[in-house]
């Protein structure tokens, strides 16, 4: 763990020092396997808990943001609480609970698949692949990134406690953009590439593929603030 | 006697249609459903992915028309699918690695130039 601390501190020495004695991709994967996936079999349950009880606060939660936008937008309320009426009841955690193991798994993998296309196709756009090293090259990569972002998963698991996750989503929105960059530096160790441009590989990404999480971190920016008005 | 490599390109894109495929079944049963983007409903602005879902339904419902009128670049690629997994498949069973990317800033530029004119593409549109 100490490892892993200091490579999310200090990636930019980290990485390329991994990079140049590379493990195989299967042991990369292994790895980050070991210590994501107990992590996110947690987080899915943690958060499974955390959302059906935000779910029950949804309605009073965000009548005052809703009559903002309304007010700012010219829209008509109404139409922006029919989205609410649209989210569908949580089951149980009780039911869901094996579902979620199975699907921790298989986030994890899609995660790391998602990041690898997505963060070889722009560094690619950028100029980085010069050095030909093929796709392998960002799977190891990114790999080797996720193991590190456990760290900040750990952290992470901070804001899926109700009521206190709410309080503490701008700082823990920075921790995300930190172990987001930090893909970057394992990318551009990697690739060989100047790690500026592996850094902007994953800004890339998130400008292009992150408008939803854009649009998301809007709304809950404005339900902080108006649950913190009213000393929620 | 060494494995041959894996034809990522047809084996995610076989297992994106299953996964599209019942997705729209467990919606059309009533198992699945679907609350529309938020970021549409407050801003106004489709995001990147904005038509997807009704491209989708459209298809499980055997309409191209509607398929084609709400994502028109995916139907497009949707019709590439079969070629590049043929391809994928064929390089494959060849043993022969993906090609390098091209490096000429000009087929860099035209990607980006790809992926942001779908987006604009669907927002100058309404979708």
């Amino acid at each position: 763990m100490g490892e892993l601390l200091a490579a999310a501190l200090r990636p930019w020495e980290a990485f390329p020092r991994w990079a140049a004695a590379p493990p195989p991709l299967s042991v990369g994967l292994g790895r980050m396997l070991r210590w994501r996936l107990p992590l996110a079999c947690v987080e899915g349950l943690l958060g499974w808990w955390s959302l059906g009880s935000l779910l029950k606060r949804v309605p009073a939660l965000m009548e005052p943001p809703l009559q903002a936008l309304a007010r700012e937008r010219g829209l008509d309320p109404a139409d922006l609480k029919a989205l609410l009426t649209q989210i569908p009841a949580l089951p149980s955690l009780a039911q869901a609970w094996p579902w979620l193991l199975i699907a921790a798994p298989l986030m994890l993998l899609g995660a790391w698949l998602h990041h690898a296309v997505w963060d070889h196709g722009c560094l690619w756009m950028l100029g980085g692949l010069k050095s030909n090293r093929g796709f392998r090259a960002s799977l190891e990569a990114e790999a080797e990134a996720l193991t590190v972002g456990t760290v900040g998963a750990l952290v992470g698991l901070l804001g899926l406690i109700p009521g206190v996750g709410l309080l503490l989503s701008l700082p823990l929105a920075l921790v995300n953009l930190w172990f987001w960059g930090l893909r970057g530096f394992a990318l551009a160790a990697r690739h060989g590439c100047p790690a500026w441009k592996g850094v902007a590989a994953t800004g890339l990404h998130l400008a292009l593929v992150g408008c939803c999480a854009l649009g998301l971190a809007w709304l809950s920016a404005l339900t902080l603030m108006a649950a913190l008005a009213g000393g929620v | 006697m060494r494995a041959r490599r894996i034809p990522w390109v047809a084996v995610a894109g076989g297992l994106g249609l299953a996964l599209g495929w019942g997705g729209v079944r467990l919606h059309a049963l009533g198992f699945l459903p679907l609350p529309a983007c938020p970021l549409k409903a407050i801003t106004g602005l489709p995001c990147a992915t904005c038509g997807l879902t009704r491209w989708a339904l459209a298809l499980g419902a055997g309409d191209w028309r509607g398929a084609i009128h709400w994502h028109p670049v995916a139907t497009l690629l949707l019709f590439l699918l079969p070629v590049a997994a043929l391809w994928d498949a064929a390089r494959a069973y060849r043993d022969e690695p993906y090609p390098e990317l091209p490096q000429s800033p000009w087929a860099r530029g035209l990607a980006f130039v790809f992926l942001v004119g779908t987006w604009a593409l669907q927002a100058v549109r309404g979708i």
